[in-house]
C-alpha cells in the first residue's frame, strides 16, 4: 500500500469543510458532504488500522512524507496504531455528534458556517494525530482551537460568549508557550521532528559521555503546561467546566469527546518518546512525579465537583476532567500497559462521554433545562432515551461488561504492579464517586416523580420523540460503538496493547520516520569524520538527499556518508 | 468435569427466557410466567445433572484411587462416606503441572489439595484474563442450585404477588420478569464463574439489576433514594473487590480461582509470612471490602433494610436468600487459602458478631415485617461471616469449620418463606405487624406458612436452623477449647441474638393467633406500609402468592427431622472439602438433632437462649420503634462527598478568570522551580551558568537591543494602565514597531517586514473599528493592590527570557552533532537545478533530485519545505473568518434571507 495515503484522514474533512463553505446555503447537501467525509475518515482509519495490524516493527508504521521531503527536513506524517484507534474514535463521535445535531441546532446557527467548521475541527483533530513534527503539532492545535472557539461563539449568546472568552484566553496563553517552547527545543536539538528528538535523546542517553542539554527538564515542564491545559489536567482544567455548559449540545458533545484527548495524547505521543524517556534518571522521575500528582488529583478533586452538581450539563463536562485523570495515570505508569490501558480509555470515553452529552441534549429538548431539580420522571416519557443513557452512564462509570471498565481495568492494574497502589485506590474511590454521579441523574432526571408544576418547558412526548429522530440515531450509534467496546474489547485491546508497545518502545516509531538502521550508520560515521560536517553552503561537498526515495531513501545516505571523506579530502 | 457449553448456557437461561417474554403481548400474563419460570427451572435441571455427573466422576475416581491406594498401602482403609470420600479422591485428578501434585508423592491423599473441578475454557478476551471457565465445585453448584431453585419459585411466586387485575400488573409482570432473569443470570455467574474478573463482572451486574428492583417505583422519591443507597454502597464495595482482584492476579499470576485453590499450599505458606508478602494481605483487605458490604456487614448494613423498598418477590429472591449472601460466598471461596492469614479470623469474627448482635437486636424494634425480617437476615449475614472466621481457628490442627453450606441454605430456607408470607399479608392486609392481631383465622394458608418459617427463624429443634446454630454453637466453642478466651464473648453474642430471634419468633405467633402477649395497635399510629391496590384473586394462581414460601419451608423440617437424610442427599453433596475433616461428625456421631441431643455447652446455651426469648418476646416494654443510626451513614457520606465536595472543587473553580490565570501560572512557576531544583542537583546549575554565559554576556554588550527591549517592556506594563482606548492601542503599535526595531537590529529583514506590515494594518484596524464602539470606562489596574498581578508577570517573563537564552546558548554540535544541521540543508536545497550549487547535487543523486526552485529560503521552507504547516496557517485565518461571521448577531431578516454582509469580516483582526 502507498503510505503516502494517510495524508487522505487529514485531506478529507480539509476538502469537505472548503466544500461545505460554498454549499452553506444547502443545508442536504452540506449535510451529506460532511457524512460522506465522517465517514469516509472512519472507513479508512479502519482500514489502515486492519492493513497495520498484522505488521510488526517499522512496517506497522505507516509514515508520508510531507512534499517528499526526507525527516527531517520537510514535515512527516505518522499514523501508527495510537493515531489510527484515536482517528477512527473521533471520526465516529464527529459522525454521532453530527448526526445528533440535524435536530437539536437552530438551523439558524447551522447557516452560521456550522458545517465547515465540524470539517475543520476534525481536520485540525486528525492532523494533531497524525503530525510527527512538533511545529505541525502546533499548528495543527491552531487549526483545531481556531474551529473550536468559532464553534463556541455560535450562534451567539451572552453567556456562551463570556464563557468563550475564557476559553480562548487560557488557550492562547497555552498557544504562545507551545510556541515559545516550540523554538526552544529547535534551539537546543536543532530540529523539530518527533521521531528525531527521540533519536537524539535516545543517542545521547546511551552514551554516558554525553549528556541532554541543559533545561532539558524545565522545558519538558512549559510542556507538560502546555498540553495539561488542553488536556484539563490537575491545577489546568479552568477553561473546561464553564464552556460546555452554553454551547450547543451536539457541539457539547464533540468537544466533551474530543478537545481533551488531543492533549492527553500529545502527552501520551511526546513523554514517553522524548521527555520522560526511561534511562533519562532524573528528568523521567520529575515529570513522573508531576504526572502522578496531576492523575491523582485530576480523578479525585474533579469527580468531586462533578458530584455536587445539580446541571446535567455540568456534572458531565465536570467528569470530562475526572476521567482524563484516569488516562494521566496511565501515562504516569508509563508501562506499555499501561499505555495501552490509556489509548483504549481514551476512545472509549470519547464515545461515552459523547454518547452522554447527546442524551442531556434530548432531555432538555423534552423538559427545556438540565437542572436536576426540576426534571424528574422523564422515563415515563421517553424509556428508550433512559436505556441508552443508563448504559452510557454505566460504561461511563466502568461497570462490566461495559467499555469504561476494561480501560480502567488495564491502568489501574499496571499500576497496581508498578508500585503505584495509592493512584489504583484513588481510582477505585472515584470511580465510587462516578457511580454516584451518574446515579444521580439518572434518579433525578429519570425516575423520581414528574415535578408538579410541570417542566419549565411544556412539551407533548411523542412529539419530542418524533422530532428528534436523527438525535436519537446519533447516540444509538455511539451507544452501540461503546457497547461494542465493551464486549469486544479484545480485538480492540489488541490494537491498544500494540499501541502501548510502540509507545514504550519506540525503535520502529524512530526508524519508520527516519529511514532504517543506514540513518545511525550514516550518523556514526558522520560523528567520525567531523572536520567534514557541512560549514557553509558554498564549501560543501556533502551532496545529500534529503528527499526520500521511497525503495532506497537511507542507502543513499550511507552511500554519501561513505563516500564523502575521499571528495573531500583535497 | 462438565462441559462449558452446559453451564453457560444453564447461566444465561434466565436472562434468555426472561428476555423471550418480552415478545409476548402484555396482556398474555400465564404463558409470560411459564416461560419465565422454564429459565431458572431449566438452570436449576441443568446445574443438578452437573452435580449428580461431578458426583459420579468423583465417586469413579474414588473407586479407582481405592484400589490404587489398597494396592499401594494397606494401611489406608478409613472409613469415609460418599462424598467425603469424593473430595479425598479428586486430589489424584489436577493439572499436571499443579505443585499439588508435586507434593502428593510423599504425602497422605487427605492432604492434597483436591484440583477443583473446571469447565472447559471458552476464550473471551484472553489478554485480559476475562475467559468463560466454571468452577463447578460444591460451593458453587450449591448456591447455583440454590438461586435457580429458588428463582423458579419466586418467577411463581411474582405472579402472585402482582395479580392478574391490577391496573399495572400487566406492565408490572412485563418488566419484572426479564429483569429478575437478569439478576439470575447475574448471581449463577458470581457463584459459578472460575475468572476472577469474571466473577467481578457478574457482581457487578447483580448491583446493577438490585438497583432497578429496589428502585422498581421508579416515581416514587424515597425508593428511588433507596435504591441509589443500595447501589452507591455496594458500588463501592464492587471497586474494593475489583481492586483486590486485580492486586491478586498481579500479585500470584492467578486469574482464576480454581488456579488459586490448587496452589492453596504454595499461598497459605505465603499467607503465613504475610509481612513479605503484604499484596496478598491487601488483596484480602480489598476484596473483604467488596464482601462485607455486599453481605451488609456492620457498618454498611443500611442499604439491606433500606432495599426493602423492592417489591416483596425481590426481597425474597436478591434481598435474603441470594444477593446478600454474595459476599458470603466469596469468603467461602476464599477461605480454603486465606484461612491461613493470621488477620483472617481477627477481622471477621469481630465484625460478623457484631453485625449478628446489632441485627437482631434492631430486628426486635421494628414494627414493620419486611424490615423486622432485613435486620434479622443482617444478623444472620453477620453469623454467616463469623462463622468462617471461626472456621478459620485450628482446632487439633484442623480448621474448625463445618457445614458452612447447611448453615448457607438454612437461612435461605426460613428467610424466604418469611418474606414470600410477609409481601403475602402486606397484600391482603397490613405489613404492620401491630394491625396484623389474629390474622391467621382470616389468612390461615399464608400466616401458617410464616409461623412455620418463623420456627426456623427461632431455631427450634425440629428445623435445619435448629442443627445450624448447634453447629455454630460448637464451632465457637471449639475455639474456646483451642485456648481462644476471646471467643466467650462470642458465645454469648450468639446466645443473645438467638433470644432475639427467638423473641421474634414469638411475637409472630402470639400476634397472628391473637394470643394474649401479641402485639398490638396502641399509639393508633397511621400504618406507614405499602397498600397495594391489587384486587383479591381466586383460583389455583392466586394461591401462588404462599404456595412457594410454604413449599421451600418444608424442606426446612424434612431437614431437621430427618437430618441423616438431608445429609446424604441434600446438602452433605455440597460441603466444602475443609468439612471432610469433619471433627463434630467423628466426635459426636452426626449431626445434632432431636432423637441425637448430646449435652453440652452449646446445647444449654440453645435451650437458655430458648427460654430467654420466649421472656423477651412476651416482654411489653421492649416493643418500642427504634431506627437504625447506620441510616444515616449513607446520607452522610452522600453529604460529605456532594456537599464537601463541592466546597473543595470551588476552592480553585472560582469561576473568575483572574484566578485561573493566577492558578496556571502558577503551577508553571512551581514546575519551572522544581526543574531548576533538579538541574541544580543533577547538572551543576546549568541553568544558572546560562545566565552569566558568553551569550548573555554578548547580549547585553548590544546596547539598540536592549534599549529596544526596554520599550517593549515599559509599553507593555502601560497598556493595561491607561484608561483611554486609543492610547492603549497606540502603546500596543510601540511595542510592536520596538518588536520590529529589534528584528532589524538582529538581522533579520524579512521577519521585520512582516511585522511591520502587520502592526499597521492592525493598528489602523483598531482604530477604525474603536470607533463604532460604546463609550465606556476600561478597567485599569492600579498598581496598589493589584502589585502581585505586575509582580507575577514579571516573574513569568523572566522565566521565558531565561529558558530563551538557555536554549539559544545550547550547543548545538553537542546535542545533535549530525552531519546535516536543518537550517544549512535548507538553505543549500533551496535553490533546485539552477546553478552550481545544485549541479554538484544532481551529481550526487541523479535526475531526480530537486530542489525548491526558490531563491530566498524564507519563502521556500514556507512554500515547499514546510509547505503543508502554511497549508494549516491559512486553514486558520479561513476558520478565523467563518468564526466572526457566525459571531455577528442579527446578519440575517427574519424570513431568512441573507443580508448583505458588510466588510468587518476581517481576518486579521482576530489572526
Amino acid at each position: 500500500m502507498n503510505t503516502d495515503l494517510i495524508i487522505l484522514l487529514c485531506v478529507i474533512p480539509l476538502a469537505a469543510g472548503v466544500l461545505n463553505v460554498f454549499l452553506i446555503n444547502q443545508r442536504a447537501a452540506s449535510r451529506c458532504v460532511s457524512i460522506a467525509s465522517f465517514v469516509a475518515v472512519l472507513a479508512l482509519s479502519m482500514y489502515f488500522l486492519l492493513y497495520t495490524a498484522p505488521l510488526t516493527g517499522a512496517d506497522s508504521v505507516l509514515v508520508s512524507q510531507m512534499g517528499g521531503w526526507k525527516a527531517p527536513f520537510g514535515i512527516t506524517m505518522v499514523f501508527d496504531s495510537l493515531s489510527g484507534l484515536l482517528i477512527a474514535a473521533a471520526a465516529t463521535v464527529a459522525l454521532g455528534s453530527y448526526i445528533h445535531s440535524f435536530s437539536t441546532l437552530d438551523p439558524a446557527v447551522e447557516r452560521r458556517y456550522y458545517h465547515p467548521l465540524m470539517q475543520m475541527l476534525l481536520f485540525g483533530v486528525n492532523m494533531s494525530f497524525l503530525t510527527g513534527d512538533l511545529f505541525n503539532l502546533f499548528v495543527a492545535f491552531e487549526v483545531m482551537l481556531m474551529s473550536s472557539y468559532s464553534l463556541l461563539v455560535i450562534g451567539t449568546g451572552m453567556k456562551q460568549m463570556r464563557q468563550a472568552y475564557k476559553y480562548v484566553l487560557l488557550n492562547v496563553l497555552a498557544s504562545t508557550i507551545f510556541l515559545m517552547a516550540a523554538g526552544m527545543v529547535y534551539g537546543m536539538f536543532g530540529t523539530l521532528n518527533i521521531a528525531d528528538l527521540a533519536r537524539i535523546v535516545a543517542e545521547i542517553e546511551a552514551d554516558p559521555a554525553r549528556s541532554l542539554p541543559t533545561g532539558f527538564t524545565a522545558l519538558a515542564v512549559m510542556f507538560l503546561l502546555v498540553f495539561g491545559l488542553k488536556g484539563a489536567f490537575f491545577p489546568l482544567w479552568f477553561w473546561l467546566p464553564d464552556t460546555y455548559y452554553t454551547i450547543p449540545i451536539a457541539v457539547a458533545g464533540l468537544f466533551g469527546g474530543l478537545l481533551t484527548k488531543v492533549g492527553v495524547y500529545t502527552v501520551a505521543r511526546l513523554f514517553p518518546l522524548i521527555f520522560a524517556s526511561d534511562g533519562a534518571g532524573g528528568i523521567s522521575l520529575t515529570i513522573q512525579v508531576i504526572l502522578v500528582v496531576a492523575a491523582a488529583f485530576t480523578m479525585f478533586l474533579a469527580v468531586l465537583g462533578a458530584v455536587s452538581q445539580h446541571e446535567v450539563r455540568r456534572i458531565l463536562s465536570i467528569h470530562v476532567i475526572s476521567q482524563v485523570g484516569y488516562m494521566v495515570f496511565g501515562i504516569a505508569v508509563m508501562s506499555g500497559n499501561a499505555l495501552a490501558g490509556c489509548a483504549f480509555y481514551m476512545i472509549q470515553h470519547m464515545v461515552v462521554k459523547c454518547a452522554l452529552f447527546l442524551c442531556c441534549g434530548v432531555m432538555e429538548k423534552h423538559a427545556g433545562t438540565d437542572d436536576l431539580d426540576k426534571l424528574g420522571g422523564l422515563l415515563k416519557r421517553d424509556w428508550k432515551l433512559g436505556v441508552l443513557f443508563f448504559i452510557a452512564a454505566m460504561s461511563l462509570v466502568g461497570l462490566p461488561p461495559l467499555s469504561g471498565f476494561f480501560g480502567k481495568m488495564v491502568i489501574i492494574r499496571s499500576g497496581f504492579g508498578e508500585g503505584y497502589w495509592y493512584l489504583g485506590v484513588v481510582g477505585l474511590v472515584t470511580g465510587a464517586l462516578t457511580l454516584l454521579s451518574m446515579l444521580k441523574i439518572w434518579s433525578y432526571g429519570y425516575c423520581n416523580p414528574t415535578p408538579k408544576d410541570g417542566y419549565p418547558v411544556q412539551t407533548e412526548p411523542k412529539a419530542v420523540i418524533a422530532g428528534n429522530r436523527p438525535a436519537y440515531f446519533g447516540i444509538a450509534m455511539l451507544v452501540l460503538a461503546a457497547l461494542f467496546l465493551g464486549f469486544g474489547a479484545e480485538p480492540v485491546y489488541t490494537v491498544a496493547f500494540k499501541a502501548g508497545e510502540q509507545l514504550e518502545n519506540p525503535k520502529a516509531y524512530i526508524t519508520a520516520v527516519l529511514g532504517d538502521e543506514a540513518y545511525a550508520t550514516a550518523e556514526s560515521l558522520a560523528a567520525e569524520h567531523a572536520e567534514i560536517q557541512v560549514d557553509s553552503v558554498q564549501g560543501s561537498p556533502a551532496t545529500t538527499d534529503v528527499r526520500t526515495d521511497e525503495r532506497a531513501g537511507s542507502p543513499v545516505l550511507a552511500e554519501v556518508a561513505t563516500h564523502a571523506p575521499a571528495e573531500v579530502s583535497p | 468435569m462438565a462441559s462449558e457449553w452446559i453451564v453457560l448456557f444453564a447461566v444465561l437461561a434466565p436472562v434468555a427466557f426472561g428476555l423471550l417474554t418480552l415478545w409476548l403481548p402484555r396482556g398474555w400474563i400465564e404463558p409470560r410466567m411459564v416461560l419465565a419460570t422454564a429459565g431458572p427451572a431449566i438452570a436449576f435441571a441443568m446445574l443438578l445433572n452437573t452435580a449428580i455427573d461431578n458426583r459420579s466422576a468423583l465417586q469413579a475416581q474414588h473407586d479407582y484411587a481405592e484400589a490404587q491406594a489398597s494396592h499401594n498401602d494397606h494401611a489406608h482403609g478409613d472409613e469415609h462416606d460418599n462424598s467425603h470420600a469424593a473430595e479425598d479422591a479428586s486430589g489424584h485428578h489436577g493439572h499436571a503441572d499443579s505443585p499439588a501434585d508435586h507434593h502428593s508423592e510423599s504425602v497422605h491423599a487427605d492432604a492434597d489439595a483436591p484440583a477443583p473441578p473446571t469447565t472447559g475454557v471458552l476464550p473471551w478476551m484472553p489478554s485480559l484474563n476475562i475467559n468463560i471457565a466454571f468452577l463447578t465445585d460444591g460451593l458453587g453448584l450449591f448456591f447455583g442450585l440454590l438461586v435457580s431453585g429458588i428463582g423458579t419459585l419466586i418467577m411463581l411466586y411474582a405472579r402472585g404477588y402482582f395479580g392478574r387485575a391490577g391496573p399495572t400488573s400487566a406492565d408490572d409482570l412485563y418488566r419484572f420478569y426479564p429483569t429478575l432473569g437478569f439478576f439470575t443470570t447475574a448471581m449463577l455467574g458470581v457463584v459459578l464463574a472460575d475468572y476472577t474478573l469474571l466473577t467481578l463482572l457478574f457482581w457487578e451486574m447483580t448491583s446493577i439489576s438490585s438497583f432497578l428492583l429496589i428502585g422498581w417505583d421508579r416515581y416514587d422519591k424515597k425508593a428511588v433514594k433507596l435504591a441509589m443507597q443500595a447501589f452507591f454502597t455496594t458500588g463501592l464495595g464492587g471497586m474494593g473487590l475489583f481492586g483486590g482482584v486485580l492486586v491478586f492476579g498481579n500479585a500470584t499470576g492467578y486469574w482464576r480461582w480454581s488456579e488459586m485453590l490448587t496452589h492453596s499450599d504454595e499461598l497459605t505458606a505465603q499467607l503465613q509470612h504475610v509481612g513479605e508478602h503484604p499484596q496478598l494481605l491487601w488483596a484480602f483487605v480489598l476484596m473483604f471490602i467488596g464482601a462485607g458490604t455486599k453481605s451488609a456487614q456492620f457498618p454498611f448494613h443500611y442499604w439491606l433494610p433500606g432495599a426493602m423498598a423492592a417489591p416483596t418477590p425481590v426481597s425474597a429472591f436478591l434481598h435474603s436468600a441470594t444477593m446478600v449472601k454474595a459476599g458470603v460466598f466469596l469468603v467461602g471461596r476464599l477461605f480454603p487459602v486465606f484461612a491461613a492469614l493470621e488477620l483472617f479470623p481477627l477481622v471477621i469474627i469481630p465484625l460478623g458478631a457484631v453485625t449478628m448482635l446489632y441485627g437482631g437486636v434492631v430486628a426486635l424494634q421494628q414494627h414493620d415485617l419486611k424490615r423486622i425480617f432485613a435486620f434479622t437476615t443482617v444478623s444472620q449475614l453477620g453469623l454467616l461471616m463469623a462463622m468462617y472466621g471461626v472456621g478459620a481457628i485450628d482446632y487439633h490442627g484442623q480448621p474448625a469449620i463445618d457445614y458452612d453450606v447447611t448453615q448457607i441454605a438454612n437461612h435461605a430456607l426460613y428467610k424466604a418463606p418469611l418474606f414470600i408470607a410477609a409481601g403475602a399479608i402486606g397484600h391482603v392486609l397490613s405489613r404492620d405487624i401491630t394491625q396484623l392481631n389474629g390474622a391467621f383465622y382470616k389468612h390461615p394458608a399464608i400466616c401458617g406458612t410464616m409461623m412455620a418459617a418463623a420456627l426456623g427463624l427461632a431455631a427450634l429443634p425440629g428445623t435445619i436452623s435448629f442443627q445450624a446454630k448447634e453447629l455454630f454453637l460448637y464451632g465457637v466453642y471449639h475455639g474456646i477449647e483451642a485456648g481462644n478466651v476471646v471467643l466467650w464473648i462470642v458465645l454469648v453474642m450468639t446466645v443473645l441474638t438467638a433470644v432475639c430471634n427467638v423473641a421474634i419468633c414469638v411475637r409472630v405467633w402470639t400476634t397472628l393467633l391473637g394470643l394474649p402477649g401479641g402485639m398490638r395497635e396502641e399509639h393508633g399510629e397511621p400504618d406507614h406500609g405499602h397498600h397495594h391496590e391489587h384486587a383479591h384473586e381466586h383460583g389455583l394462581l392466586a394461591h401462588l402468592i404462599w404456595l412457594p414460601g410454604a413449599l421451600i419451608v418444608s424442606l426446612q423440617f424434612v431437614g431437621g427431622v430427618f437430618p441423616k437424610l438431608a445429609w446424604s442427599r441434600m446438602l452433605g453433596l455440597f460441603e466444602q472439602p475443609a468439612t471432610a475433616h469433619n471433627y463434630f461428625a467423628s466426635h459426636y456421631g452426626g449431626l445434632p438433632n432431636l432423637t441425637e441431643l448430646s449435652i453440652g455447652t452449646p446445647l444449654i446455651c440453645s435451650a437458655i437462649a430458648i427460654v430467654l426469648g420466649v421472656i423477651v418476646g412476651l416482654a411489653k416494654p421492649l416493643r418500642g420503634s427504634i431506627g437504625d443510626f447506620a441510616d444515616r451513614i449513607y446520607p452522610a457520606m452522600y453529604w460529605l462527598s456532594v456537599t464537601g465536595g463541592g466546597r473543595c472543587f470551588r476552592l480553585i473553580q472560582t469561576g473568575n478568570l483572574k484566578h485561573y490565570l493566577l492558578f496556571v501560572l502558577g503551577a508553571l512557576l512551581l514546575g519551572f522551580t522544581w526543574a531548576v531544583q533538579v538541574d541544580l542537583a543533577d547538572n551543576d546549575g546549568g541553568m544558572l551558568a546560562a545566565l552569566s554565559s558568553d551569550t548573555a554576556g554578548n547580549l547585553f554588550e548590544y546596547w539598540p537591543g536592549i534599549l529596544l527591549g526596554l520599550i517593549v517592556c515599559l509599553t507593555a506594563v502601560l497598556i493595561p494602565m491607561t484608561e483611554v482606548r486609543i492610547v492603549r492601542v497606540l502603546f500596543l503599535g510601540a511595542c510592536g514597531f520596538a518588536v520590529v526595531g529589534l528584528y532589524l537590529v538582529y538581522q533579520a529583514p524579512d521577519l521585520a517586514l512582516t511585522q511591520l506590515m502587520f502592526e499597521i494594518i492592525s493598528v489602523i484596524l483598531f482604530v477604525i473599528v474603536l470607533r463604532l464602539l460604546p463609550r465606556e470606562k476600561l478597567h485599569t489596574i492600579k498598581l496598589g493592590n493589584k502589585a502581585w498581578r505586575l509582580v507575577l508577570s514579571c516573574v513569568v517573563g523572566g522565566v521565558f527570557g531565561w529558558m530563551t537564552l538557555i536554549a539559544a546558548s545550547t550547543d548545538r554540535s553537542a546535542t545533535n552533532p549530525g552531519k546535516y544541521p536543518l537550517g544549512k540543508t535548507m538553505a543549500q536545497h533551496s535553490y533546485g537545478n539552477k546553478d552550481g550549487l545544485d549541479t554538484a547535487m544532481a551529481g550526487a543523486d541523479g535526475p531526480e533530485l530537486r530542489g525548491g526552485g526558490g531563491t530566498n529560503v524564507v519563502n521556500v521552507i514556507l512554500v515547499d519545505f514546510r509547505g503543508f504547516d502554511t497549508l494549516g496557517e491559512i486553514t486558520v485565518l479561513g476558520i478565523a473568518a467563518m468564526g466572526v461571521w457566525s459571531m455577528m448577531p442579527h446578519r440575517r431578516r427574519r424570513d431568512g434571507r441573507t443580508a448583505k454582509p458588510n466588510n468587518t469580516e476581517q481576518p486579521g483582526v482576530t489572526a
